[in-house]
């Protein structure tokens, strides 16, 4: 565990940037890796920064400990008067000088925030701002997140076909498509590029980028959870070959939507299960 | 490619960092705010950019950027070079303005220049 402080100078630009130096000596000395290192730098700096350009003074508190980096600026200055509109990128409030120096674009509490796996603002008017920036170094799982956000692949989708028969609502197993007037849409957080959609639409809607081709890859030992009539649906004759198709592409197993759907549902029922135990209150005296 | 001959090639000038040869460069970033800056610095990324102030360096050394390219032969103080020289970033100086630099850094790295 390492825990750190240090005062930051408001107005002070010849020493800004010096307690985020500071960190990041202390996280190299216990070997913090690249990517976390990358994240702890920009939200500290920027924090630092906005110490340095609204308040009279501040401190930057660090603690690094059980799985993850803990980040808190306070300081003493004008608070923020709507906190919403401050993270919106492109407001500031900074002043001319400050501007002039490449500061002040409005990105620096939305640059926290997008390197943050946690962040909070407490602020009050006249007296102050608080900003606690949490970095989780849960490297393996944070990239297995990342990969698995990249292979999602958001079909291509011709909207001036569309028929509205909504077969590719009830094709999707993920649920992510809606169909308003227009035409269909993807809800890209939720698509899991299983081409689903693909093989149900009779009019054409939905296809692959040819951009994105060869570019989706699938996290190691991922399961691809496919409609009833998924393998069939793909015309190469033997559904195995499909099988095999998809363990080229990464895919460790490939399980049906209801199957996987009645695992989840009995996980969950024996987990509700076992959390239901009655927990005395007050224990039974003896 | 190496910051050197990066320099040479779009007519740049360059100070090298202390104790060492020039760095391998892979990328480049073009932008005139501090946070746009370090929020696409990485240790094979040249920024380039029309400020010069003493934070180019400080973001330089926090994000391992290989140097700073300041832009429309805009020199930098004694002071700055200094400060760089210290942080182990280079510093190039390009005669053309932002986007031109970031244009011919970019047609150099990506081998499509023209002579």
């Amino acid at each position: 565990m390492i825990t750190m402080s240090c005062r930051i100078s408001g107005g002070d630009f010849d020493t800004a940037g010096l307690a985020t130096r500071r960190l990041k000596e202390q996280l190299a000395r216990v070997g913090v890796g690249a990517a976390v290192m990358r994240r702890a730098m920009i939200a500290s700096y920027e924090a630092e920064m906005n110490v340095v350009i609204h308040a009279r003074t501040g401190t930057l508190w660090a603690r690094l400990d059980r799985g993850k980096l803990d980040l808190e600026v306070a300081d003493e200055g004008p608070g923020i008067p709507d906190v919403d509109l401050a993270l919106r990128e492109g407001w500031s409030t900074a002043s001319e000088k400050a501007r002039e120096m490449g500061f002040g674009a409005g990105m620096g509490l939305p640059n926290i925030r997008r390197n943050s796996d946690l962040f909070d603002i407490e602020t009050r008017i006249g007296r102050g701002t608080r900003i606690r920036s949490t970095i989780l170094l849960d490297e393996p799982e944070k990239s297995a997140a990342a990969a698995f956000a990249e292979c999602s692949q958001v079909p291509r989708i011709s909207a001036e076909r569309c028929r509205k028969c909504l077969r590719c609502i009830f094709a999707c197993p993920t649920g992510a498509l809606r169909v308003h007037a227009p035409g269909p849409g993807a809800i890209s957080a939720l698509c899991v590029g299983c081409a689903a959609c693909i093989g149900e639409c009779p009019s054409g809607v939905y296809g692959i980028d040819e951009q994105k081709q060869g570019a989706f890859q699938p996290p190691t030992g991922a399961v691809l959870v496919v409609p009833k009539g998924f393998l069939s649906g793909i015309p190469v004759g033997d559904p195995e070959r499909v099988l095999t198709a998809l363990g080229r592409l990464g895919f460790a197993e490939v399980r049906m939507l209801e199957e996987w759907t009645a695992a989840m549902c009995a996980e969950a029922r024996a987990a509700a299960a076992a959390g239901s135990a009655p927990v005395p209150l007050i224990p039974h005296k003896r | 490619m190496n910051l050197s001959e990066l320099a040479l090639k779009i007519n740049a000038s360059i100070f090298p960092p202390a104790g060492k040869c020039c760095p391998e460069v892979k990328g480049v970033h073009a932008a005139d705010t501090m946070s746009s800056l370090i929020a696409n610095a990485s240790p094979d990324t040249l920024l380039v950019t029309s400020l010069n102030n003493s934070q180019l360096i400080r973001v330089a050394e926090l994000m391992d950027a290989p140097g700073l390219c300041l832009v429309g032969g805009a020199q930098p103080s004694s002071e700055l070079i200094a400060r760089a020289r210290e942080a182990g970033a280079a510093i190039m100086v390009s005669p053309c303005g932002l986007e031109e630099t970031r244009r011919l850094l970019e047609a150099c790295l990506s081998g499509t220049e023209t002579a």
